[in-house]
């Protein structure tokens, strides 16, 4: 295995990179770091010793223990592995210690390369109150906002209901280093503020390892629009467009999509020219994100900024033709952007799907069970990025994103449509998700004129009841797949069809036989 | 052959009839109430799969066993049929308890034995997968009974708390 050229050419080349992390953003990143003659090195904990992103790395570290925080979150143990392994560079992905400068300043003085921005720009934007002084000093529009500083055993009310007089109800509790809703709760009147605030702190806590929760005014009625940027080490900034992300249940993104229903150019040049002075303001370097609030007056205020790959990174690089990790890597060897904002191509539209294991039924919550069958889309225009796979046991140590379906159509309609099908093409059997419910979101008016708001699904049911005639079918099915003895026939009926000899009808039969 | 379906919790009922090389069904009941279907079913051996003749609609269900259920996607809908047994006890519900509405890890007990709590309060937190999610008390009443305590694992269904009327 051949390190690509222009990686030996690079100002700072590395030849293996150590991805600490699992699921699905394992999987995208040890295939990019192949695909450019890098050896990939996987890490795993106990419970994951035959996780699917296993499958995708050179090199595998066993990280000891079986729960998150000796493992996956350790940076010792992490460290460690990449010791033992001869790691010469760390990606961290999303999640997990991706945003902790601890993480990125112990990778970058043991003389490892580190796949992400300087550990002060993680400092500066993980830290919600900073990061606001920054932006302010940066003249990018703020959401109003107000620190909290909760020592252990205080009671957190007095300084809880001085910040609440400050921005007003209803009001955000968001964890300090947080992100993709965990962390976060809404409060719409006081007598919640504490309980809803010890709810945030444990979260955090558990998640992240920073129970440290910051209160933030709710904007009402304001899309979620972010700006992909990316910077190189000697000083050059570009935006890679917008992702609308306003489809969230309960802060947490459902569908997201490039670009946004609510963006015309004046505003995306507006938008991108914010993006990129706020990670101008942090000396940034590498792939991140700028969130950002849109009110229904077009006004955007910052909201925070990622300094890591995003989950949603896929619908960008669907309409700019662009591969996010890789550029990661190139930039991380200290070469420069090939791009300049001029280049940025867009083109047609895209559409993220997040596959959740939770059952709508319930109210959303997480639901387990075996990856009994999972029946992947496929087609033009239709990319799966996976976590998981058929075999694979769904429990309640991990995330519950099992996979996300991206589609990339000429125009929005097409993409709502294409992303209809391929979800209606995606069997999930053994566990519950919500495939159907994000195909009863694409259905919707709202949805398929000009887009929603963050707040769309609040209070929303989606529930049906399936008509007669479907269940009665579905208790014959399941009837004649019991008399039939279906269960035993699914895992040999590929023994069956790849056998192309014997059978008369079988059109690849000729393929075999030999002419003299 | 019984079904119970998860969707409905309906009680469904269906025998077949095999009839030159296809099958047929013979009686079809939700419940009390009778239907009639029409519906001719082919089932391929080589590739194990069945297709679905429903009056001229052609159907292609995908069928797997977990467990006692069979998960079937019909038309990019997905239902569970679990098998009813005779003289079932249906219910994991206990009377007057509160069961686990998932499986994960008790963070928080809010309530102390013989406290008399109202609807809608909240009593314990769990967690799964990174997530909290309050349990809160069905109907008012007094705490009888804590049987987890912080940091318990728990499984589905496992009863937590009971409360006297």
């Amino acid at each position: 295995m051949e390190p690509a050229s222009w990686m030996s050419d690079s100002p700072t080349p590395f030849h293996s990179v150590l991805v600490a992390n699992r699921g699905e953003i394992a999987v995208r990143i040890l295939k990019a770091v192949r695909e450019c003659g890098l050896k990939g090195i996987a890490v795993h904990n106990d419970l994951d010793s035959d996780a699917m992103h296993l499958e995708f790395a050179d090199c595998v570290a066993h990280l000891e223990g079986d729960d998150l925080s000796s493992t996956y979150l350790s940076i010792e143990a992490i460290m460690h592995a990449a010791r033992s392994t001869g790691a010469e560079a760390i990606h961290p992905g999303y999640g997990f210690l991706s945003e902790r400068e601890e993480f990125a300043r112990a990778v970058v003085e043991s003389g490892l390369v580190w796949i992400g921005p300087p550990p002060e720009a993680i400092r500066v934007m993980g830290d919600k109150i900073r990061a606001r002084e920054s932006m302010i000093n940066a003249q990018v529009p703020v959401i109003p906002g107000k620190s909290i500083s909760i020592s252990e055993g205080e009671d957190p009310l007095p300084q809880l209901a001085a910040a609440a007089a400050d921005v007003g109800y209803p009001l955000l509790l968001k964890a300090s280093a947080g992100g993709g809703g965990k962390g976060m709760r809404v409060v719409e009147e006081p007598k919640l503020l504490r309980s809803e605030y010890q709810a945030a702190s444990r979260e955090a806590t558990a998640a992240f390892g920073d129970g440290t929760v910051y209160v933030e005014s709710l904007l009402r009625g304001a899309r979620h629009i972010e700006i992909q940027i990316f910077a190189d080490s000697h000083g050059n900034i570009i935006h890679l467009n917008e992702r609308d992300c306003s489809l969230q249940r309960r802060h947490q993104k459902v569908i997201e999509e490039a670009p946004s229903p609510a963006v015309n150019p004046e505003l995306r040049r507006r938008m991108g020219a914010a993006a990129i002075e706020a990670a101008r303001a942090v000396n940034y370097e590498g792939a991140g994100t700028v969130e950002f609030l849109l009110s229904q007056r077009n006004e955007f205020f910052f909201l925070e900024m990622n300094t890591r790959l995003q989950v949603e990174h896929p619908v960008t690089e669907l309409i700019t033709g662009l591969d996010l990790v890789h550029m990661q890597l190139m930039v991380a060897a200290g070469n420069e952007l090939k791009l300049s904002q001029s280049d940025v191509p867009i083109t047609g539209h895209a559409m993220e799907a997040r596959i959740y294991a939770e059952d709508p039924s319930t109210g959303f919550l997480p639901s387990i069970g075996p990856i009994a069958r999972f029946d992947a889309p496929s087609g033009p225009g239709i990319r799966v990025d996976a976590g998981v796979r058929e075999g694979d046991e769904v429990t309640t140590s991990f995330d519950p994103m099992l996979a996300k379906i991206i589609v990339h159509a000429p125009d929005r309609k097409t993409a709502i449509n294409r992303l209809d099908h391929a979800l209606s093409e995606t069997t999930l059997h053994g566990v519950r998700s919500n495939i159907e419910f994000c195909r009863d979101i694409l259905n919707t008016e709202a949805f398929q004129g000009p887009g929603v708001t963050t707040d769309y699904l609040d209070g929303k049911d989606f529930k049906q009841n399936p008509d007669e005639n479907a269940l009665g079918l579905v208790a014959i099915i399941a009837t004649v797949a019991e008399k039939f003895g279906l269960n035993k026939s699914k895992h040999t009926s590929s023994n069956i069809l790849d056998r192309h000899s014997g059978n008369e009808q079988d059109p690849f039969r000729t393929l075999a036989k030999r002419f003299p | 052959m019984k079904w119970k379906s998860a969707r409905d919790g309906e009680i469904w009922s269906v025998r077949l009839l095999h009839e030159g090389g296809q099958t047929l069904v013979s009686h079809l009941k939700c419940g009390e109430k009778t239907l009639q279907s029409d519906v001719r079913i082919t089932f391929d051996s080589k590739s194990a799969t069945l297709s679905l003749d429903d009056g001229g609609k052609w159907l292609k269900p995908k069928a797997t066993k977990v467990g006692d259920s069979w998960w079937v996607t019909i038309s990019g809908q997905t239902f569970v049929m679990t098998e009813a047994q005779i003289n079932t006890s249906s219910s994991l519900e206990t009377q007057g308890g509160l069961t686990a509405p998932m499986p994960g890890i008790v963070r928080k007990v809010n309530t102390e034995v013989g406290q008399r709590v109202r609807e809608g309060q909240p009593l314990m937190v769990l967690e799964a997968m990174k997530m909290e999610h309050q349990i809160t008390a069905p109907n008012a009443g007094r705490i009888e009974q804590i049987l987890y305590q912080e940091g318990d694992r728990v499984d589905m269904g496992s009863v937590l708390i009971s409360i006297s009327e």
